[in-house]
Order: structure tokens, then C-alpha cells, then sequence
């Protein structure tokens, strides 16, 4: 259950991307406000990723491109490119993922206490208290703000680190896990509102299969 | 003979019905006030006996359960915590269902009843994600042991599985897996299995836990055709307990509204509840409109309000005095027993018809107050008590018999016929008392006799015509009625309107394996014991199915092998493997694709003891099963209960081809202890009950008619006036079952026997009436003939609304009961006369 929460908050949190505000203070809620109201102004976006991964199970980092797209109202999409392709649907709470490669398809129905609903309409209201279970930090350096997100309770995730500028505009994503686990995700080449349809977001075959 | 040994019986038995008769109608024309105090009393008893009644609306106490295929069922009910369970099922397209479960699980988890969560568990999905690391855990174990869980024809893919290109293909899945999202989830997974040995493991353990024929590309439990989706909430308290599931159902009604899929619910004893209020409804309009036709048919017939006004109170009394007295008897009485106070408006009504016409003709004829009410209760009186104790009798006569649904209804008819008949001696003398000093000048005008007296006059006329004319309908009828068969479907007696019932039609219809199922059971103290008497019977159900004759079967030896299977898995796959060392080779493997070797060493360790590798013992199987999120696997098939095990197989065939009889005696002769049960056993054992039930109640209630009968005329004429008419009337109302395409079935069975005391009367009153006069026998007759007509109409309304009720047994017993009456009146009616001619002419 930990591990869906933790694939939900991230994937929640990407969600941000795009917030052409300026910032309001140097504490953490004031950094959640700025991500949340970008993200009421966007219907879409899209956005290339550079993913490193650093897990116990691995003696390197797995280094993988691609991209990521969301569409409103609970659309989400990440493809990764060779050399460990992947294609990940996320849509309400249900997730699909497919490997190209070797033709597999997973699905897993994530909590619904954990629903994208949830967190979108987190995401609709004005920032006033974080949320709950989680402790948030904030600093704001050379007009870059780092938020910091670590659970209360005792999960397999550390901490939960996101870095954007003063727009807004996340350029970096870092999941550390206790045992080790790292995931450092770096965005470029956002586009918002760029009019993504279902299609764009679902392939064909996951799409077929996707309940 | 008869004159011989009972005669004086007989005469005594006559002279102290005539002398209690007498002691009723002094005491309720000389005292009314202290038959009212006396009556005020008994409702007061009746209502402190009611109020601690328990009322029962579980429908499987409607039915012997202490043996048989029955008793299996209500336990397998019990075990696997169905009887807790409640089953919601969202109709609609498939986008909106997956829409739209969620929410709807949200609500039932959130539910409360007095605080407390209404549910202690809710199943969706067919995974649930928090056990992940259980789910690990025990795939792990699984690849591990492959000779428990593989089976023999998927040892060559296993083997192949570990050959080292497939090593690598395998690796190079997890490593994209891992780089993805979804990871982070399928880490502890990849780590004991990271050659995805479980692809060749999981689907036989998937297939043998689902009860359900789901679509298995969804994680929900949807049906194949995508058209419904299930949800199984266990209840956090019993739902028997009523205040409970009351307050459940409230909440479930009030949880289900504004979704935009439709939702249904059922569950085996939760429906009870659902429906009660409908049954309630059906039930009370039942009342209602037998009430108002009976009420209306007195009032046009006589056009007097107040002996009008007064049957509702003597049905009022014999319904309050026979709820109470049965309360004394019964520890609760089911719900739909109140279907009896239908019954008690049409027969009890007959009583008050019979005196009350009586009273009127002689008061019509000339007679005074005192001399016409002395002849209606005195002399109609004694033919009405016989009628009404003929009446009694068959129905009380069914206490004896197993089947509750029919005792208790027995119980309830019978005591309430005899209070309505006392209510009837005790209330309608000062009522008419009243009624003459009130209202002095009444005119008795000569009442209508329904065309009686030319049927009388033809009848007599045409003595040989006429009995020729009935015998040979009867014979018609007789030649149908031999084409009667009996109905074993339970379904079909069912409310057809019922929420729960439709719902169980609609999981049949769209989640059903196969149409039909039977559960075998083999039970022990011993485990070791019982699984060894499992194989055999396992060895017989897969003989069954290689014959085609089973569908599908689910068992526990389905999915973890025994040892004979243990050692085939065992000596395959080490004679593939060889002298290769696949642990040796999964390590290289890791190295090769940049994997740390320390997380994989238990994998690659228990790949390395392969070779090694010796049976299981089944009884750390199951415990391991049973620890896992499989569990519901292990609780499915292998249930510990009452100090004993039980291993059940669920086997599914779709009809005929099933051969169960055969299936049955070769179970017996191969495991004696071994029960079965099914909804066609348990019909099965419902219809032999019955018909033991019938058997006995037949001859205890036929027995007690003829001793009544022959009590009251002394002679073999009068039983004949009497049992000819009911006689006629059975083989009438077979007959015309026959002809409206109705079948027998466990209640309406029982009709045959009530049927012989409510007939008997017909004949009974119009041969006491005109059998031994001469003189004024066609006024008699029309006199006791109007009665007669209008009893058998009131009793038609009160079984005729039955007849209409949505619950099939009702209605079935209001049909037949309807063709049964109808028919014995009409006989009674036309050819008594004719008989009675011949024989007196003699």
C-alpha cells in the first residue's frame, strides 16, 4: 500500500509542472500555493524526462528517457524509452502498464483513498494546511525553490523532493526510500495547453485493454 | 358396523356438542356483558403472549434442517461466512460500472449502524494492493516448490524457464519493470521470483479461488460480458440479528441512491430484510382485499350493517386468540405465516354466514327472536360445529409434519378457525338480541337463493342425468389430474418481484461457472485422514468431468498436487535439469544485467535445491495457503468447523447430462461419511419430507374428519353427503391444475389435505339440512345451499387473494385451494340432491 502512495504522490506531484506564478514567501505552504495555482490554469501538458534510478536490486543506475502527458479530468501517461521501454497509464485510479519489448501488460487498481480524484481535488481548493501525513520544508535559493515531503508515519519512502523556479516550473522530481532507493527525475521542454487528446495519452493496445 | 361399535359414542359425543351449544347460547343471549369482560380477557393474554413473540424472517427456518442436503447447505452458508455476506450488484455499461464502484465502496465502508462500521470487510477488486508484501511472500514459496503448485503438463515450461536465454529474456523484463512507475511495487516480486515462474503457477491458483465467472482482464469483479460488476460486503454484526440488518438495510437503501449504474442486493439472509417490507405489503393487501370482498358479499346478501360490522370483530378475535395461543406453543413465528389471517377472513367468515342465514329464514319464515336464534345456533349450530372441527383438524393435523412453513400454518388456521367459531357462538346471539330490541320493526324480506331452487328442482328431476352428468366430468377431470407432476424447482416458489430474488437470477445469469452446482463435502477429525479420502473423491469428480458430465469442478487438490503428483513434478523436472545447476546459472544471469546478487540469494538458492527437492507435506500446504492472501483458497475448500474438517468440492455441470444418482452411489460406496448438497438435493429432500408430511397429515386429518363425521349423521349416508362432494372436488382441482399448466409443489400439496375438512363441509351442512326431511326440503335446501354458495365464495376471496400474491408458494396454495373449493361447492351444490334423492328414495 506504502509503495502505491508513494507512485501516487509522485506521479500527483508531477502534476505541477507548469505554474507561471510568482511566489508568495519562503515557507512550505506558500511553495505548495505556487504549484497549485499553476496547475489550476493547465488543462494539459506534456514534457520530456531524464529518469535515474538507483535501486538495491541494481549495481548501476538505470538511466531512461521519455516523456510524460497529462490531460484533464485524470489522464496520466510517462513512456520510457529503450533501452528499458515502458508505457504507464494512469487513468482515475487504475493503473496500466505495458513493455513494449517483451508485450506484457500489468494492471493494478490502486486504494481508492489514494484516487487521482483526491489529489486533483486537493489541488482545486486554495492551499491553507499540507496535507495530511506529510511534513513539508521549503527554501527558496537563487530564485529556486526546494520542497521537501516526508511522511509522518513510518513508510518505505523518505522523503520526496521538488525543485522549481520561481514560475513555478518544476525542472527536478528525487524519491529516496529507507532502503536506499533513489529516483531523480529531471523535466525540460514543457508545453502546457498544447490540446492532448485521449489518444495521445493512451496507445492503442493499452487503450484496448485499459478497463 | 358403524351403528354397532360407535353408536353410543356417537350419541354421546352428539349430546354434549347439543348440551355445550346450549350452555354458549345461554350464556352469550343471558350474559353478554360477561362474555365481553371474559373476551376483553383473552385478547389481553393474546396480546401479552403476542408481544413476546419473536417474529422470524429468515426464510431457511421455514424448512427442516437437521440432516440432510439441507442442513450441508445452511452450514457451507455459515462457513464460508455467506450468511454474513451481502452482495451488491451495479448494472449498467461498462465505463459507467468502473466509474462509478469506488465511490459506491466508499459509501459501504463509511456505512455505520449504532456508531459501528455496518461492514467489516468490502470486496472489489480481485488483488488487494496493501497485501503486496504477503502476495511476495508466498510467490516466493510457491516457485520454490514447484512440485506442489505446477502442474505435471507445465514442467517443461518451468524447466525451460531456467535455461539460460530465457534467463535473460526474463531479466531483461524485470529490468524494465523496475525503470518504470510501477516499480517501485513489483520490487519484493521480482526479488524472490525473478524469472516470473509464477506466470506458470498463479493462474491455476487464480482459477481455483474464484467462485465467479469474472472477466479476467479486470481488476474488478466484473462479469465476462461486461455488463455487471459485484461487490461483496461482509457484515461486521449477524444480520439475523433483526434490529440490526433493519437498521443495515436503511443504510445500504440510503447509500445506494444517485449513482448512475443501477444497484441491486441480495444475500442469504439479508434478503429476508430487504424484502420484508414488500412481503409485508403483499401480505397485508392479501387482508385488506379479502376483507372487503367477504364484508361486501354479506352485505348484499343479507343488507343487515350490523352482522355485517361484526364479522371483522370475530375475525379480529380468532386471529389475536390464535397468534396467542400459538405464541404459548411456538418460540417465534415466521413472517409469512401471517399469510394464515388471509385464510381465517374466508373460513371464518362461513360460521357467521351459516347461523346468521339460518336466523334470518326462520325470522323471514315467521318465527320469533328466541325460537330463530335457538334454531341457528342450536340445530345449525351443531353442523357448524362439526364444520368447523373438520375444518380444524386437517389443518392442525399438520403440526406433525417437518416442513415448518406448513406446521406452523397448520397451527395457526386451525386454532383459528375454532376461535373464530366461538367467537362467532359468543358474539352473534346478543348482537342480534340488540339488534331486535333496538330496531323492532326490522322486515326480514325473503332473502335471493341464487337460482338454488331451480337447481334443486332439476337435480331431483334429473337424479340420473344429473350424477351421470358429474360423474362423467369428474372422470374428464380424473384422466387430467393423472397427469399431475410435481415441482422441485425452490426458485420457482419464490416472490418473483422480490429485489433478491432478481438479483440472484441477474449473478446466475451474468457471474455463474455453470447453471447448477452441487457441493460435496468429505469431513474428519483428522486431517491427514480427510485429505487422503479427498483424493479418491477428487479422483471421482475428474472421472466425472473427463465424461463431460461435469462442467468445471473446484477443489483443493486442484491446485496443490499430492504426493504421487509431488513425485511425477519432482522426477520430471530434475531428469530436464539434469546435471545444470539453475541457481548457479541465475546468479551468472543477474551478473550479466547488472543486478546485485544479495537480494536474489534466497532465489537463487532454492533454484540450486531443486534437485533436491522432496514432496510437501499437505499440511504445511494448506497452512501456508491459509497465511497468505490466497487465503480465501484454503477457506473456500478446506473449512475447520465443530472440531472437524471439512473439504468441499464445488462441482458445476449445466443439466441432465449430470448423472447424480450414479455420482451419489459411487460418492457412498467410496467414502460413506461424504455429503452432498445442491439446490436439486435440497429440493429433493424438500419434496420427500412433504411427502412423509402428507402422508401422515392425510391420515391423521382424514382419520379425525371421519370420526366427526360419522359422530354427527351416525350413518354411512351422511359421510358420503360429506366426503363425495371433497372427493370430487380433489380430483377437480388436479384436474384442473393440470389443465392450467400447474404443477404440485411442496405447499400447494398440502391443500389436498386441508381441502378434505374446508369440503366436507359443503356437504356436510346440506345433508343435515335436507338428508332426513321430507317435508320443506327445497327450502332447506336453499337455505343451507345460499350459505353454503356464500361460504365457498368467501373462502375463494380469502385463498383467491393469496392467489394473487407475488410469492409463487402463496399462490400456488390460493390457486388450488380456489379450483379445490369451487369444484367440491359446485359438486356438493348440483349433485347432492340428486344423490340424496336416490339414496332416501331407497
Amino acid at each position: 500500500m506504502q509503495k502505491y502512495r508513494r507512485i501516487f504522490l509522485f506521479l500527483c506531484l508531477c502534476l505541477f509542472f507548469s505554474a507561471p506564478v510568482q511566489a508568495a514567501g519562503n515557507n512550505a505552504l506558500e511553495a505548495l500555493e505556487t504549484l497549485r495555482r499553476g496547475f489550476a490554469g493547465i488543462n494539459d501538458f506534456t514534457a520530456d524526462v531524464v529518469q535515474e534510478k538507483q535501486l538495491a536490486l541494481m549495481k548501476k543506475k538505470m538511466v531512461s528517457k521519455g516523456q510524460v502527458r497529462f490531460k484533464k479530468p485524470d489522464l496520466f501517461f510517462m513512456e520510457l524509452l529503450a533501452p528499458h521501454a515502458s508505457r504507464l497509464t494512469l487513468r482515475a485510479n487504475v493503473m496500466t502498464l505495458w513493455l513494449p519489448e517483451q508485450g506484457e501488460i500489468q494492471r493494478v487498481v490502486l486504494p481508492p483513498e489514494n484516487g487521482l480524484d483526491k489529489w486533483l481535488a486537493y489541488l482545486d481548493k486554495p492551499v491553507s494546511e499540507a496535507p495530511e501525513g506529510v511534513d513539508l520544508k521549503a527554501e527558496q535559493k537563487n530564485n529556486i525553490w526546494t520542497l521537501r515531503v516526508s511522511p509522518l508515519k513510518k513508510t518505505g519512502m523518505k522523503e520526496l523532493q521538488l525543485s522549481f523556479d520561481m514560475k513555478g516550473q518544476i525542472s527536478r522530481i528525487v524519491i529516496a526510500e529507507n532502503n536506499g532507493d533513489r529516483t531523480d527525475i529531471k523535466f525540460s521542454n514543457l508545453r502546457r495547453n498544447v490540446g492532448l487528446k485521449d489518444k495521445d495519452l493512451v496507445q492503442d493496445s493499452v487503450n484496448r485493454l485499459t478497463p | 358396523m358403524v351403528k354397532a361399535l360407535p353408536a353410543k359414542l356417537s350419541a354421546a359425543v352428539q349430546s354434549a356438542v347439543t348440551a355445550h351449544l346450549e350452555w354458549v347460547f345461554r350464556l352469550s343471549s343471558a350474559k353478554p356483558g360477561q362474555v365481553i369482560a371474559a373476551a376483553l380477557v383473552f385478547l389481553a393474554l393474546a396480546l401479552t403472549s403476542l408481544l413476546n413473540t419473536r417474529f422470524e424472517a429468515d426464510i431457511f427456518k421455514l424448512f427442516p434442517s437437521k440432516q440432510g442436503a439441507l442442513k450441508l447447505f445452511l452450514q457451507t452458508l455459515q462457513w464460508s461466512g455467506s450468511a454474513q455476506e451481502a452482495y451488491f450488484l451495479l448494472e449498467g455499461d461498462r465505463q459507467a460500472l468502473l466509474a462509478e464502484v469506488e465511490p459506491f465502496v466508499l459509501r459501504l465502508k463509511s456505512l455505520k449502524v449504532d456508531g459501528q462500521s455496518a461492514f467489516s470487510k468490502v470486496i472489489y477488486r480481485t488483488y488487494d494492493p496493501g497485501e503486496a508484501k504477503a502476495f511476495a511472500d508466498f510467490i516466493g514459496y510457491a516457485v520454490a516448490r514447484p512440485q506442489l503448485f505446477l502442474k505435471v503438463e507445465q514442467v517443461d515450461n518451468f524447466a525451460g524457464r531456467l535455461l539460460p536465454a530465457n534467463m535473460d529474456r526474463s531479466l531483461k523484463r524485470a529490468q524494465a519493470e523496475l525503470a518504470s512507475q510501477a516499480g517501485m511495487a513489483m520490487r519484493d516480486i521480482i526479488a524472490v521470483d525473478p524469472l516470473y515462474l509464477r506466470d506458470l503457477i498463479l493462474p491455476r491458483l487464480n482459477k481455483a479461488t474464484q467462485a465467479l465467472d469474472l472477466d479476467t482482464s479486470s481488476p474488478y469483479l466484473l462479469s465476462r460480458d461486461g455488463r455487471v460488476l459485484i461487490v461483496i460486503a461482509e457484515t461486521a454484526r449477524p444480520v439475523q440479528d433483526m434490529q440490526f440488518a433493519r437498521k443495515l438495510v436503511t443504510g445500504i437503501n440510503k447509500a445506494r441512491q444517485g449513482f448512475s449504474v443501477h444497484i441491486s442486493c441480495a444475500g442469504a439472509h439479508l434478503s429476508a430484510v430487504i424484502d420484508e417490507a414488500t412481503m409485508k405489503r403483499n401480505i397485508l393487501a392479501c387482508i385488506i382485499s379479502s376483507l372487503f370482498v367477504v364484508l361486501g358479499l354479506f352485505y348484499l346478501t343479507y343488507r343487515r350493517v350490523l352482522p355485517t360490522l361484526l364479522i371483522p370483530l370475530i375475525l379480529l378475535v380468532g386471529v389475536a386468540l390464535s397468534l396467542g395461543t400459538a405464541g404459548f406453543f411456538l418460540s417465534s413465528i415466521h413472517i409469512i405465516s401471517f399469510a394464515f389471517m388471509a385464510l381465517i377472513i374466508g373460513l371464518g367468515t362461513d360460521y357467521s354466514i351459516h347461523i346468521y342465514d339460518r336466523f334470518y329464514s326462520e325470522r323471514s319464515a315467521g318465527k320469533s327472536t328466541d325460537e330463530a336464534l335457538r334454531l341457528s345456533m342450536i340445530d345449525s349450530g351443531r353442523g357448524v360445529f362439526t364444520a368447523a372441527t373438520t375444518t380444524a383438524f386437517p389443518f392442525l393435523a399438520l403440526m406433525v409434519t417437518e416442513v415448518r412453513a406448513l406446521s406452523e400454518l397448520g397451527l395457526l388456521v386451525g386454532l383459528g378457525v375454532i376461535f373464530s367459531m366461538y367467537a362467532t357462538f359468543f358474539f352473534l346471539p346478543p348482537l342480534l338480541i340488540f339488534s331486535e330490541q333496538r330496531f323492532p320493526n326490522s322486515v326480514y324480506k325473503p332473502l335471493p337463493n341464487f337460482g338454488l331452487g331451480r337447481v334443486w328442482n332439476i337435480s331431483r328431476k334429473n337424479r340420473f342425468a344429473t350424477i351421470a352428468v358429474s360423474t362423467v366430468l369428474i372422470a374428464i377431470l380424473l384422466i387430467a389430474a393423472l397427469f399431475i407432476s410435481f415441482e422441485g424447482e425452490l426458485r420457482n416458489l419464490q416472490p418473483k418481484q422480490s429485489e433478491a430474488f432478481l438479483t440472484q437470477q441477474k449473478i446466475e445469469k451474468h457471474l455463474s461457472l455453470a447453471s447448477r452446482q452441487m457441493l460435496v463435502a468429505v469431513e474428519g477429525i483428522d486431517l491427514d485422514d480427510v485429505l487422503a479420502r479427498g483424493r479418491k473423491v477428487g479422483a471421482l469428480v475428474e472421472n466425472y468431468r473427463l465424461k463431460k458430465q461435469l462442467a468445471a469442478y473446484s477443489s483443493l487438490g486442484q491446485v496443490l498436487n499430492d504426493q504421487p503428483s509431488q513425485n511425477e513434478v519432482l522426477e520430471k523436472l530434475q531428469a530436464q535439469t539434469g546435471l545444470r545447476r539453475p541457481g548457479t546459472e541465475l546468479a551468472q544471469a543477474l551478473v550479466r544485467h547488472g543486478f546485485e546478487q544479495g537480494p536474489f540469494q534466497p532465489a537463487i538458492n532454492n533454484l540450486e535445491q531443486l534437485k533436491y527437492a522432496r514432496p510437501v507435506a499437505m499440511v504445511e500446504a494448506i497452512q501456508r495457503l491459509a497465511a497468505s492472501p490466497l487465503r480465501g483458497l484454503a477457506e473456500r475448500h478446506l473449512i475447520r468447523a465443530e472440531n472437524s474438517y471439512h473439504l468441499l468440492f464445488y462441482l458445476y455441470y449445466q443439466g441432465e447430462e449430470f448423472n447424480q444418482p450414479q455420482f451419489l452411489k459411487e460418492l457412498a460406496g467410496l467414502d460413506p461419511s461424504a455429503r452432498a448438497t445442491g439446490e436439486e438435493l435440497v429440493s429433493r429432500q424438500l419434496a420427500g419430507s412433504v411427502k412423509r408430511s402428507f402422508l401422515w397429515g392425510f391420515i391423521l386429518g382424514g382419520v379425525m374428519v371421519l370420526l366427526l363425521l360419522i359422530t354427527h349423521f351416525e350413518s354411512l349416508e351422511g359421510v358420503f353427503y360429506s366426503l363425495y362432494p371433497v372427493m370430487a372436488g380433489v380430483i377437480a382441482m388436479l384436474g384442473l391444475m393440470v389443465l392450467a399448466g400447474m404443477k404440485l409443489n411442496f405447499m400447494n400439496a398440502m391443500v389436498l389435505v386441508t381441502i378434505l375438512g374446508m369440503g366436507s363441509d359443503y356437504g356436510l351442512h346440506l345433508a343435515h339440512r335436507t338428508s332426513t326431511l321430507e317435508e320443506g326440503q327445497q327450502a332447506s335446501y336453499t337455505q343451507a345451499g345460499r350459505a353454503v354458495l356464500l361460504s365457498a365464495l368467501t373462502t375463494i376471496a380469502g385463498f383467491g387473494s393469496l392467489a394473487l400474491s407475488d410469492y409463487g408458494a402463496l399462490a400456488s396454495i390460493g390457486w388450488a385451494t380456489n379450483f379445490g373449493v369451487a369444484a367440491t361447492a359446485l359438486v356438493a351444490l348440483f349433485s347432492l340432491p340428486a344423490f340424496i334423492g336416490l339414496i332416501v328414495k331407497k
